[in-house]
């Protein structure tokens, strides 16, 4: 637990602006380099999608590791933050006056675009968030499920066209099956280079670290161990839960805009990017890492992003490529889902609690706080003896 | 601060459990709520601090009405508690068990945490330094980083108090703090409970079968059985009460027992009540003496019985803080140590004075947990082996 003292805390915040400005330099230098350093556009593309999925797996963090709750909807906040951000981006592009995406004009797309995904996620996560306060376990799991599945539905089964209702007409402006490829299907506008990736990855991984190290997170994690006791102690169930949930929506929220309007990622977002199986992948970052800690999640996030990669340079391996010819059904992108299931029945037998359980990497060890200082008062049962004794 | 109770009811189903209870808790009072199991006493704590709404009457609070306020809320307003059945915060270490009860008293929100503006550290900081003062006090300050669930029962016991003491509570409920203890150590607790009075200038509401504690500790009684109210006043009332000896045995019982009593009473004369109002030291001695002297071996080994028999229908029971749910099964144990409170009143003989001496060394060899090896060297051997078995494991682990 990071505690700094009143004497130090000039020198700490100086080492926090390098810290902070150290990393965005780098993320800057990125953008403008990263095309020159990695030449394959699909591993560029894989680099930040796994910074996106860093941010999907912290946020997922927040309600299945240190709430405790289980929600298997993640992919409805990831989907709803990426069309929310694909429909800006589209509109502030032909609003700027289309063109090529430039660097100075991400500054204006990226902030409001996130922060509209960002808030509409944060939304629903209120809404989602409601019910688990009187749903636990498996019963909010359904929920959060549900939540996702007609977030998908509505979208994909939207009929095109112009006919109908507000909503429908607005509906089906998002491209219903074929997914939403920007205003007259020109394609997203792709905004997000590296600098905003990784440069988001980088401050949201800090705020989830010191979310989880506040007294909130404290609290948090005390509702997750007993929630009779946590409320006995002033910890309000209510609040701390749903609030949980905002904020991983939000997260989420950011990480699916961000991968919505990726540079080097694919213009267009699908309603079947968002299927279940996507709010699987999330869980199997988090369980992976180990539920409830931060650099957990975020390795589990750059694990599964690669695995899913390297199932795909196997699958194009002439090898298998002469085995499909053979078999037509063998798709090692549907054996990935028998593959983690495996690595994570083996993971539970194994380590149950991930392979970090709730510690961190890098996380200071505490030690002999609680035995240094003045002499300890003399414990409660020594003073009334001596009244016992002397009636 | 009061805490009063006007005519308090709650159902569950068909089942009454709380029917129109009254009392009022004022000051800096020890207040025990005690009754057979099923009468209702957990569900008067849960009533109190919000798990439950009553279903009518009035739980007030210093102006405040509880009926209406959440558990968070109410832990705000200065009523702290701990569970019959230990409830900390396994994955947080010690000190985090006592920090998470801050978070009403925080300056800094999450916010303030997230930006780590020097609000957040300041608040930290002293919420760590009264949490390890509290753990000093509570002699628990060199386990402050390890996991509660490698504390012994008896420091479980004692983490679970000092989180409660964490909310800075005017008015401390425990539920059977003295379950699992055996005699020494149920001796220490009813010192520390006066202690905590005290030194920490709050009012006390004790539910607990064990008589030994209640009988010893309490300055006002109220009983309870099958969720109303059969008795009120000081433990000298109640220990004679015909209504609470019925409870507690049953009719056919108490009639032999007033029998005995009468025998007994025309061959000794009846020790001289007790002022209400008397200095604690002074009432402790000859409301205990007698028992003590007369029945020590045989009350404590029923103590342990029922405590044994209480512990395991706990462990199987998958809610077992709710006296309803116990109730019905937990009835033999609650004859077991029910026997304890006739065997004070129908022995009333007269404290020997050479055994004075024995009894205060018991008392504060076994008063500190924490020197418990000491004592086992000095004195209380003979006493300690056969009642330190059904504890062992937890007594040697705060021996060493």
């Amino acid at each position: 637990m990071a505690r700094g003292r009143p004497g130090e805390s000039g020198k700490v915040r100086l080492s926090r602006v390098a810290i902070v400005a150290g990393a965005l330099t780098v993320s800057l230098l990125l953008d403008l380099f990263l095309r020159d350093l990695v030449h394959d556009s699909s591993l560029r593309q894989l680099l930040m999608l796994a910074a996106c999925n860093v941010l999907v797996a912290l946020s997922l963090n927040v309600i299945n590791g240190m709430a405790g709750q289980f929600s298997i909807g993640h992919a409805g906040f990831v989907g709803l933050g990426g069309y929310t951000s694909a429909v800006v981006a589209s509109n502030l592009h032909e609003m700027l006056g289309g063109g090529e995406p430039t660097f100075a004009r991400s500054f204006i797309v990226v902030p409001i675009s996130l922060l509209a995904s960002a808030t509409l996620a944060g939304l629903f996560g209120f809404l989602v968030g409601l019910p688990s306060l009187r749903l636990r376990g498996d019963y909010l799991a359904i929920v959060t499920l549900g939540f996702a599945e007609i977030f998908r539905l509505v979208i994909a089964t939207a009929q095109t066209g112009e006919d109908g209702s507000v909503v429908a007409r607005a509906l089906s402006r998002l491209g219903g099956q074929n997914g939403y490829m920007g205003i007259d299907n020109q394609g997203i506008p792709l905004y997000a280079g590296p600098f905003w990736v990784f440069g988001l990855a980088f401050i949201l991984g800090v705020v989830a670290w010191r979310i989880k190290f506040s007294g909130w997170g404290r609290a948090l994690r005390a509702l997750r161990e007993d929630e009779i006791a946590a409320a006995a102690v002033g910890v309000d169930p209510t609040r701390y839960k749903v609030t949980s949930f905002v904020i991983a929506a939000v997260g989420a929220g950011i990480a699916g805009g961000l991968m919505a309007i990726m540079r080097d990622g694919t213009p267009i977002v699908n309603p079947d990017s968002y299927n279940f199986q996507a709010s699987f992948d999330a869980i199997t970052m988090v369980i992976i890492g180990g539920s409830g800690s931060v650099t957990g999640a975020a390795l589990g996030g750059v694990f599964i992003t690669f695995s899913i990669k390297a199932i795909e340079q196997v699958q194009a391996t002439s090898a298998v490529q002469a085995l499909r010819t053979q078999f037509e059904s063998l798709d090692l992108n549907a054996l990935r889902m028998i593959i983690y299931a495996i690595v994570l029945v083996l993971l539970m037998v194994v380590r149950p609690e991930g392979l970090l359980g709730e510690r961190e990497l890098f996380q200071k060890k505490r030690s002999g706080r609680g035995g240094a200082g003045p002499k300890p008062k003399l414990p409660p049962s020594a003073v009334p003896d001596e009244t016992v004794k002397a009636a | 601060m009061e805490l009063v109770l006007e005519h308090v009811t709650k159902s569950f189903g068909g089942l009454r459990a709380v029917g129109d209870v009254s009392f009022s808790v004022r000051g800096k009072a020890i207040f025990g709520l005690i009754g057979p199991n099923g009468a209702g006493k957990t569900t008067v704590f849960n009533l109190i601090t919000g798990v439950y709404k009553p279903d009518s009457g009035k739980i007030g609070f210093g102006g405040a009405d509880l009926g209406t306020l959440k558990p968070a809320q109410i832990a705000g307003a200065g009523i702290a508690r701990t569970f019959q059945n230990i409830r900390l915060f396994g994955q947080l270490t010690v000190v985090e068990n006592l920090l998470v009860a801050c978070e009403l008293q925080k300056k800094a929100h999450l916010a303030a945490a997230v930006l780590r503006s020097p609000v957040h550290y300041e608040d930290e900081q002293a919420m760590y330094d009264r949490a390890i003062e509290l753990l000093r006090i509570f002699d628990l300050h060199e386990m402050a980083d390890e996991a509660p669930t490698s504390l012994s029962y008896g420091n479980q016991r004692r983490l679970e108090i000092a989180r409660a003491m964490m909310l800075e509570p005017s008015v401390l409920l425990l539920d059977e703090p003295a379950a699992g203890m055996n005699y020494g150590e149920a001796e220490g607790l009813k010192t520390q409970i006066r202690w905590l009075r005290d030194t920490f200038d709050l009012a006390v509401v004790l539910v607990e079968h064990n008589m030994q504690v209640v009988m010893g500790v309490c300055e006002e009684i109220h009983v309870l059985d099958h969720g109303e109210t059969i008795a009120h006043g000081t433990p000298a009332e109640i220990r004679t009460h015909p209504k609470v000896l019925a409870a507690y045995l049953g009719e056919d019982e108490v009639e032999s027992a007033a029998v005995r009593a009468a025998v007994e009473g025309a061959s000794n004369p009846p020790p001289p009540v007790e002022p209400a109002q008397s200095p604690l030291g002074v009432k402790d001695a000859p409301a205990e003496g007698p028992s003590k002297q007369a029945e020590k071996l045989s009350a404590s080994e029923l103590a342990a019985l029922s405590r044994e028999l209480t512990e395991s229908l706990q462990r199987g029971l998958s809610k077992p803080d709710d006296d309803l749910d116990a109730g019905a099964v937990e009835k033999e144990s609650a004859n077991v140590s029910g026997i304890e409170v006739v065997n004070e009143p129908t022995s009333p003989v007269p404290k020997p004075p050479q055994s004075a001496p024995d009894v205060a060394k018991l008392d504060s060899g076994w008063g500190s947990e924490s020197d418990v090896g000491k004592h086992d060297e000095e004195s209380g051997k003979g006493e300690a082996a056969p009642k330190a078995g059904t504890n062992g494991v937890a007594h040697k682990k705060e021996g060493s």
